[in-house]
């Protein structure tokens, strides 16, 4: 019922937002795009620009999408597509402010809405009737508009001591992939890529522990044994690096870069395999290459542990 | 008279049994002919076939048949024990009658287990138990291989009818490879002159060709199997851009093969399972699943860009996992090894 409701207000806003413009465009100079509900749910500043008002405008935590006016004309903020609705946990929040702070205010919100949406899609979809698609794509459309000052944003995202954690390694993952999208920004993406592979080197992931191997239920043993999203990043983070890589040489270089610094085996061999997934051709220079950093992977990965199988 | 035939033997022998049917079809109409296949297999004309003599036995028991008390305390984690149960008990009813244990042609060791009772399941308790609580090792001068109670396994089977208690000098089993100790849980077969008739271990991880045709396969060339397989639990976080997918593995489970309907395409029919975590018999099916990274890209005037990846992360470091998945059941589990046994 959503999805039907939603369709006939986008129909409704298209037919009133094409009669404007056909108005408009009667004997006139081509009109600058129109805004869309969500660049005004956005708008915080031009581009280049800070957008004071609307810092002012929000919470201690940021998190207030109370009608705001945009900067140099642009619409006041009517619509978030739900986002400010949500219940941002705390680490959210401060996600959010330190992104905000670094500006510019309108990319920054376009970035914290991706990247933060993630964790609540369900009641995203739920509210808004988009799909996490669709959400993201209204987004990725500003942030691709300016490609350079996102990157930058980013950049400086990646830094951020709240996107530090492991519990919101998702999140950062997603940057990754705001970042491959941008119009010709390959060469910095693969650089930000490699340097979240390098310089976060994580720790083989340990044995099961005597109480993990002991519990009496799933639900117990599920208790016990930690999520470890980083390393499905970190996998993540590779595979931007090998599709942003200008050649495959460098694909290769980086790799070998990547699996030197990571320390967990099952980590490794996936890079190994994300790499030879892209390029197969280059097997026995990858090889070669892990043979002088002295770095050995065994042909297939660790298996489970016997006390698994004991169950 | 079937006897051991193998899978291209099979299609054969369904239209021959359609044949029958077309016979018969004078006097009932719908009538289906069963017939044998292997020495385990009892099949329809529709390509379901069962595995004869194969108890169904919950590993906690039921109301009117509890377990016994001095293993009462394990049936939380007995499914290995209770699916070793079903299809020991599965090989052992189906030997070929006709080959005498005296002349050497039947497998010697197994000579002295006592055929099942109470569903097949209080004959070996007694033995298994004193693996449970881990004396075995210790009596044997062996250290126990984990901190947890020692299940009984194939593996310890393979013990349990070691070569050195045969009473034929000339029908010594072997194990294979030559390395496999009973502390080395995985991968350890054993043979005599009559063939293998243990097979424990068959690693899966990583091994792209296990599918519902592998099972139907080992179960025509009279294999009886069972399945050790994770519970996993499945993390989604989609945000437009990426969507990450990690499988954590919750648990471990066994469960016995029982069957399997066949189809056109093998691997779309299912394997029937006797399932000792709830006493049920179900249906599943068997593919492949790969930790990858899926990207979807548009054509833009820079050149392809990519708009969405899709990560998938499998536990224990696998890049590839066979999975069962239960027809009646969402969750996915994916599959870790096969263990088999066959007796003459």
């Amino acid at each position: 019922v959503s999805t039907k409701r939603l369709v006939l207000v986008s129909l409704l806003a298209a037919a009133i937002g094409g009669s404007i413009a056909a108005g408009r465009g009667r004997g006139r100079p081509a009109p600058t795009p129109e805004p869309t509900p969500e660049s005004a749910a956005l708008a915080g500043d031009q581009p280049g620009e800070r957008d004071e008002a609307g810092d002012r405008s929000r919470g201690p935590a940021g998190l207030r999408a109370a009608p705001v006016a945009g900067a140099a004309g642009e619409p006041a903020i009517q619509s978030s597509d739900g986002f400010e609705t949500l219940e941002l946990t705390p680490q959210q929040k401060q996600v959010l402010h330190e992104l905000e702070a670094l500006g510019p205010t309108r990319l920054a919100r376009a970035v914290a809405q991706i990247i933060l949406g993630g964790y609540h899609h369900e009641a995203l979809v739920a509210k808004n009737g988009l799909s996490m698609d669709e959400f993201a794509a209204r987004r990725m459309a500003i942030l691709k508009a300016d490609p350079q000052r996102t990157l930058a944003l980013l950049d400086g995202a990646l830094h951020l001591p709240s996107l530090a954690q492991p519990d919101v390694a998702y999140a950062r993952g997603t940057l990754l992939g705001i970042a491959a999208q941008l119009p010709q920004q390959g060469q910095r993406t693969s650089e930000l890529a490699l340097r979240e592979l390098t310089e976060r080197p994580l720790p083989p992931i340990p044995a099961p522990s005597p109480a993990q191997l002991r519990a009496a239920s799933p639900e117990e043993r599920a208790a016990l044994t930690p999520p470890r999203p980083e390393y499905n990043v970190e996998a993540y983070a590779h595979a931007v690096y090998v599709e942003t890589s200008p050649d495959p040489r460098a694909a290769l270089g980086g790799t070998v870069k990547a699996i030197v610094a990571q320390q967990d085996p099952s980590l490794r061999t996936r890079l190994v395999g994300q790499l030879l997934q892209k390029h197969p051709q280059l097997a026995s220079d990858l090889t070669a290459a892990l043979a002088s950093a002295g770095v050995f992977l065994p042909s297939a990965p660790a298996e489970a542990t016997p006390s698994s199988e004991a169950l | 008279v079937i006897g051991m035939i193998s899978c291209s033997s099979t299609r054969t022998l369904i239209l021959a049994a359609v044949g029958g049917v077309a016979l018969l079809a004078s006097s009932t109409a719908y009538a289906q002919v069963p017939f044998h296949k292997g020495r385990e297999l009892i099949c329809t004309s529709n390509g379901s076939c069962a595995v004869k003599s194969m108890p169904l036995v919950a590993q906690c028991g039921s109301t009117s048949d509890p377990p016994d008390a001095d293993v009462s305390f394990y049936c939380g984690v007995a499914c290995a024990t209770t699916s070793f149960n079903m299809i020991i008990s599965a090989a052992y009813a189906n030997r070929t009658k006709t080959q005498a244990y005296a002349s050497g042609t039947r497998s010697p060791t197994f000579f002295a287990l006592p055929t099942g009772n109470k569903n097949g399941r209080n004959s070996y308790i007694p033995r298994q138990a004193t693996k449970h609580d881990g004396s075995y090792y210790p009596a044997n001068g062996l250290p126990t291989p984990s901190s947890l109670p020692a299940a009984y396994t194939m593996q310890n089977a393979i013990y349990d009818f070691a070569p050195t208690t045969s009473p034929f000098a000339l029908k010594f089993t072997t194990l294979s490879p030559s390395g496999c100790g009973i502390n080395n849980w995985w991968s350890c077969a054993a043979s005599n002159t009559m063939g293998k008739y243990f097979w424990t271990g068959w690693l899966l991880t990583n091994n792209s060709t296990m599918d519902n045709a592998f099972v139907d396969t080992k179960q025509d060339d009279s294999w009886v199997t069972m399945f050790s397989f994770f519970h996993q639990t499945v993390n989604v976080f989609t945000s437009g851009i990426t969507t990450f997918v990690e499988y954590r593995q919750v648990n471990a489970h066994k469960v016995a093969a029982s069957g399997y309907t066949y189809s056109t395409n093998p691997n779309t029919g299912t394997i029937r399972i006797n399932d000792a975590g709830n006493g049920l018999s179900r249906r599943a099916t068997i593919g492949i699943k790969f930790a990858t990274v899926e990207s979807t890209y548009a054509q833009t005037p820079n050149g392809p860009m990519l708009v969405h990846q899709t990560v998938t992360s499998l536990p224990l470091g696998a890049n590839s996992q066979p999975y069962l998945k239960f027809t009646d059941e969402n969750e996915i589990k994916l599959l870790d090894a096969l263990d088999h046994i066959s007796m003459y």
